[in-house]
């Protein structure tokens, strides 16, 4: 049964089997919709014709039939001797093959799938037949998870070597074992909180916490010792602190408060503390004031590493300062940090 | 002739940079420091003199501390390098003599590499 011109023919079913015996028109309609270039490959003399679809793919002006070396031309410099050793190797190969390439037409890199069956399979008169797909989108999504692997693992080993160096650090500061993996699990734990409250920011790069939320959750562990709960105090306005800004300040914090905890208003258990926060032209200054604990005194000497660490982090992550006042009454700390520097 | 070398460390992990400093200032370094291959070209173009370089491998804006070293090497020809590396896509070329810490790594390592390398503090150091 014939069918009218530019229409597709009905599928016949076979009477026998049940098949549908698809008709070329069928045929070309789902090779045009599913996007593939024909091609077929005369084994002796190199050359290759193609269909429509295929010349338009390579960027090649139609004609009869185009040389391998022709084609190889727009073959991306760095495929191109594998993708030649790849098509010769396939006249050895049984079964499906498929051979991946990156092609530059119009000084645009896209991929090529190349696809057939090996081993001279089907081969008529010294030409074998196969396809070409354009799948730039799937190599260009596989980059891309490549990509993001690789930015996970550095991120992961740069966490192990931020842990490693507060080990080393909490080491040289304890004196027992004890004393050591309390404070690195308590700094590690710090540090983890200030991860978890930094969320996405909407319509933008990047991502923030809140300062309140994070001064809350730092300081909710130390706020739950003593007599009363709710001697710890804080109020900041409504800002937003950065992923980085944010682990530093969660160093810091959790300085102040161990150090408040083991010398300071923390470590009896009436004792406050209050943090309030101001936002300037270009500064935030959050003050920590501690009362109602034991007499206090300024330490000597350099400090220990936990006290150096907050001083440097407080300076080259923060743009800031740290001020330590050893009044009568307790510890007032003010700390200074640039609104740019907070927001990374 | 100072008797404190200064250290040129190249790592945008700004907590790690902080710890790494804390450590190597106190072992009797003094650190020079740059998140990216960058800024570490400016520290190297500078006026005070570089004693050694300790860089990641992986830097922002897809440089590397391998080609960071290679250029460092060309403007002073016996710097001793030190990579630490997490991950990196590129296939390993370190300049000669150099040492390479994977990470995590001991920063009591990372300094004895130093000395290992004739980079000491001291009263007749060059």
């Amino acid at each position: 049964m014939g069918a009218a011109q530019g229409q597709a023919e009905v599928v016949e079913i076979d009477g026998e089997t049940g098949a549908p015996e698809w008709g070329a028109d069928h045929l070309r309609s789902a090779v045009t919709a599913a996007g593939i270039a024909l091609w077929s490959w005369n084994v002796d003399d190199n050359t290759f014709a193609m269909d429509e679809r295929g010349f338009d793919l390579w960027g090649l002006t139609r004609s009869r039939q185009v040389t391998f070396e022709e084609m190889s031309a727009h073959i991306h410099p760095a495929d191109r001797d594998r993708v030649r050793a790849a098509f010769a190797a396939t006249r050895a190969i049984v079964g499906d093959y498929e051979i991946d390439f990156r092609i530059i037409t119009n000084e645009q890199i896209r991929w090529i799938s190349a696809r057939g069956q090996g081993n001279d399979a089907g081969i008529i008169s010294r030409v074998v037949f196969g396809v070409f797909l354009d799948v730039t989108g799937r190599k260009q999504a596989e980059e891309a998870n490549e990509l993001l692997a690789g930015e996970m693992s550095h991120r992961v080993k740069n966490l192990l070597a931020i842990a490693s160096g507060l080990t080393e650090i909490t080491s040289r500061s304890t004196t027992t074992t004890d004393d050591m993996a309390r404070e690195l699990t308590q700094r590690l734990t710090a540090l983890g909180r200030a991860h978890d409250l930094v969320r996405p920011l909407p319509g933008q790069e990047g991502k923030a916490a809140l300062l309140g939320d994070l001064l809350t959750i730092l300081l909710a562990p130390y706020d739950d010792i003593g007599a009363f709960s709710g001697r710890v105090r804080v109020s900041v306005p409504r800002m937003g602190v950065g992923e980085a800004a944010a682990t530093t300040l969660a160093l810091v914090v959790h300085e102040l408060a161990t150090n408040s905890l083991k010398y300071g208003a923390l470590s009896t258990p009436t004792g406050t503390l209050d943090v309030s926060c101001s936002s300037r032209e270009r500064e935030v200054v959050v003050v920590w004031t501690e009362r109602g604990g034991p007499p206090v005194l300024a330490p000597t000497g350099p400090g220990g590493y936990g006290s150096r660490l907050v001083t440097r982090a407080m300076s080259a992550q923060l743009g800031g300062s740290i001020d330590r006042n050893w009044s009568e009454q307790g510890m007032i700390v003010t700390l200074r940090m640039n609104k740019r520097y907070l927001a990374t | 002739m100072s008797s404190t070398p200064n250290v040129l460390i190249v790592e945008d992990e700004k907590l790690l940079m902080d710890i790494l400093v804390v450590e190597i200032e106190d072992a009797g370094f003094n650190v020079l420091q740059a998140p990216d291959y960058e800024e570490a070209l400016q520290h190297l173009g500078g006026e005070a003199p570089i004693n050694a370089l300790i860089t990641d491998i992986r830097l922002p804006r897809w440089r590397s501390g391998w080609e960071l070293a290679e250029k460092a090497r060309s403007i002073q020809p016996d710097l001793p390098v030190i990579y630490v590396s997490g991950f990196s896509p590129e296939q390993p070329r370190q300049v000669a003599g150099s040492l390479r810490f994977a990470k995590p790594y001991q920063i009591s390592a990372l300094i004895q590499g130093l000395r290992d390398l004739g980079v000491a503090p001291g009263p007749a150091y060059v």
